[in-house]
């Protein structure tokens, strides 16, 4: 989508002056906890986590502990994860006992479109095991496609913490917005419209892919969305206000520092990939540090997430000249919840436009756009300084 | 994310050519392909999901051989057809191609990361280069290639609608990218510099993975641990005794494994500890973390291989994107 490294270059280059400017003042006031709590060192790299974690402590009070009994499984998945997506697409889902599955942890649901049409299986394996990859994802068993008269069948699979027999599943907010997120994928591969398997679903540009899941991320959040799936395991009681207010403060929390090594990594792999053909191998380390210094980010408490020597995506495995693309997806979907925000909010009509225009198209255009036609608009980077808090450092 | 994990997943996504792509003894053990093969007919159940009931460990690998045979029939007879070229004829019958494959290697697929076990692992180290070769069958041929690319350039004489035409075009670029515009000299230059890539990435992985292991901190004395959690020492403990280092903590390395709470030992001293941390694969990914939005490390292939070739995703369903995750 992006279409050429310029174009990929210039999103990160734009950010550059922000992102490093946040964390240059987060870097003040790490040194600052440093020295009130001992004195006597500079701020590395390796301090930051543990101190940037002393200062989210004592500026948000945000315990995770607090707010899990609020993050109860099923309910998170009912009323939060299914609920946003019957209010906005119009989908019912209703669990199928009948099919066999691979594993007794794995649930099945049929899901329905707002007419009653079945339109797909969704199946969910949340649970961790020891013979389970990390992480969470989202794939199909079957893809839907118009040409071979298939319907979607799809499944995410994460690594929550399973409970002792008997007791609730309680989730941290990471894990509700990871359900989301791996949902987004889902509604992605369900709810296509697409006629051939090579553009179906999910089959579309690196740096669009992540566009439905993360823009999925954005409900969990909303507060009738919130309000209706975060009630107390035990009381029923919803989240307190406060709470609530605690979690989206820190939101934007620590967004210097992750932003600016995320987009020194992004930079350095286009660095690397758009290195002249030739038979001169460049010096790595000195490669590295004279790339990072040309795009204005080499901060020394913030090296790259990836540095060189350790950057495995940019080999040959899927992320070479893209790691650019996660935030390439980001821009979208900051930029298309804002058009949420703008037009009315979560309404089945605007649902239904997304769905249109995006969910159901696959990968069977120029994805540029198809996001136009959605936006009436090119994407534009405002709304994700926004959601990361660093509008007042992008002037 | 989307990064597959496995060897055999990217060979799927991706053309490896870096694995021993020459010997294919069929495995020992693994039945021939019969009618009796779950993955034999589409399956009955709704919407042709898969019969978990009937299926074993031992079906897969004969269904995906079987698969490949089958495509690569497929494909031959799509390349050599005397019809003129033509999208229902060329492209179309490549989208139906490999319909066994599709169906027993989505589900095999997805057991390897979900679900795996011994048996599994064996078979995907089996038929990745396997599967490599597969994909290099199609994609390099050239009479196919040459079907592809007429119906390319006719694209707008042929009364195509936008979606076929992005469709040729996706097709065409494809092929392109893979390097069926090449001449014979530069194909095979092409073909060696992949083959000492996938060999650099798989000696990068191995050496990346072993320096992540050999970098996790091994402590002692439990007052080191001060300011971890009870949750992160318990697990720390674990990961100890998976070491057989029963009665110590283990500290591995993860990049940017930022946890809301408790992040790591902090005494004087420590932080020299805990260097910058690699990870490729120790972590793949979740959502944004409500801490910041790449708490996460991505992960990253562990095994070698390979140039993506989006190509398979039509030809086979094989997805591009195998695992969908946010963030890093």
């Amino acid at each position: 989508m992006a279409k050429t490294p310029d174009a990929a270059i210039k999103l990160l280059s734009d950010l550059v002056p922000a992102a490093t400017g946040r964390a240059r003042r987060e870097a003040d006031k790490l040194q600052a906890m440093i020295n009130t709590r001992r004195g006597g060192f500079k701020l590395a790299p390796w301090d930051w986590q543990y101190y940037a974690e002393q200062v989210r402590k004592a500026e948000y009070a945000l315990d995770e502990s607090q707010l899990k009994p609020y993050f109860e499984l099923d309910r998170v998945l009912r009323d939060g994860v299914f609920f946003a997506a019957n209010r906005l697409y119009g989908l019912t889902f209703k669990q199928r006992t009948d099919l066999p599955v691979y594993h007794p942890d794995v649930r099945v649901f049929e899901v329905f479109d707002a007419d009653g049409t079945s339109l797909a299986l969704w199946y969910c394996d949340y649970f961790k095991r020891d013979n389970k990859s990390g992480g969470a994802w989202e794939d199909a068993f079957v893809d839907g496609a118009g040409l071979l008269r298939t319907k979607p069948v799809v499944f995410n699979v994460a690594n929550l913490t399973k409970p002792a027999p008997g007791q609730p599943a309680l989730l941290r907010f990471d894990d509700v917005k990871t359900m989301f997120h791996e949902f987004g994928h889902a509604l992605h591969a369900m709810l296509t419209t697409v006629e051939y398997p090579r553009l179906t679903g999910t089959n579309v540009p690196t740096d669009f892919v992540e566009f439905p899941s993360q823009f999925n991320e954005h409900w969990a959040l909303e507060p009738t969305v919130l309000a209706h799936y975060a009630k107390h395991h035990q009381t029923g009681q919803p989240m307190p206000r406060a709470l609530v207010d605690k979690i989206k403060r820190a939101r934007t929390f620590d967004q210097g520092f992750a932003t600016t090594e995320y987009v020194a990594a992004a930079l350095l792999d286009m660095a690397w990939h758009t290195l002249p053909i030739g038979p001169e191998q460049p010096d790595v380390d000195a490669f590295e540090a004279q790339a990072l210094k040309r795009f204005d980010v080499d901060i020394p408490e913030v090296p790259p997430r990836y540095r060189t020597n350790y950057f495995a995506h940019i080999w040959n495995g899927g992320y070479y000249a893209a790691y650019y693309a996660y935030l390439w997806s980001e821009v979208l979907d900051d930029d298309a919840y804002a058009w949420f925000r703008e037009n009315g909010g979560m309404t089945r009509a605007n649902g239904r436009r997304f769905r249109d225009m995006i969910l159901s198209r696959g990968g069977t255009g120029d994805m540029g756009s198809l996001y136009r036609a959605f936006r009436g608009r090119d994407p534009e980077v405002g709304p994700l300084l926004e959601e990361r808090g660093l509008q007042a450092d992008q002037k | 994310m989307r990064l597959p994990k496995r060897c055999l997943a990217l060979a799927l996504g991706a053309t490896l050519l870096g694995c021993d792509r020459a010997s294919a003894p069929a495995s020992a053990g693994a039945a021939p392909f019969s009618g009796s093969n779950p993955f034999a007919s589409a399956s009955p159940l709704l919407y042709q999901a898969p019969p978990f009931d009937r299926i074993h460990d031992a079906d897969y690998q004969p269904a995906v051989e079987e698969g490949m045979r089958r495509q690569l029939a497929e494909v031959a007879a799509i390349a050599s057809d005397t019809a003129a070229p033509g999208f229902d004829n060329t492209i179309v019958a490549l989208e139906r191609s490999g319909a066994l494959l599709t169906r027993a290697f989505k589900v095999f697929n997805a057991m390897t990361q979900a679900n795996t076990d011994d048996t599994l692992q064996r078979v995907q180290t089996e038929e990745a280069p396997r599967l490599a070769a597969h994909l290099d069958a199609i994609l390099l041929n050239d009479a196919l290639f040459r079907r592809v690319r007429s119906v390319y350039e006719r694209r707008a004489d042929l009364g195509f609608d936008s979606v076929q035409t992005f469709l040729v075009e996706r097709y065409y670029r494809d092929f392109v990218r893979a390097g069926a515009l090449l001449a014979e000299p530069d194909k095979a230059r092409l073909r060696a510099l992949n083959q000492e890539e996938s060999r650099l990435a798989t000696d990068f992985q191995n050496r990346l993975l072993a320096a992540t292991k050999a970098g996790a901190v091994v402590v002692g004395d439990k007052n080191e641990l001060d300011g971890l959690s009870d949750a992160d020492i318990a697990a720390a403990a674990e990961a100890a005794r998976e070491r057989k280092l029963d009665g110590k903590w283990l500290l591995s390395l993860q990049n940017r494994h930022r946890r809301p709470c408790g992040t790591g030992p902090c005494g004087n001293g420590c932080s020299s500890r805990r260097p910058p941390a690699p990870s490729a694969g120790t972590r793949m990914t979740r959502g944004r973390s409500s801490s910041g939005w790449r708490s996460c490390a991505p992960s990253a292939p562990s095994c070698s291989a390979t140039r993506v070739s989006p190509l398979m995703s039509s030809t086979t369903g094989w997805p591009r994107h195998r695992t969908r995750r946010s963030s890093c």
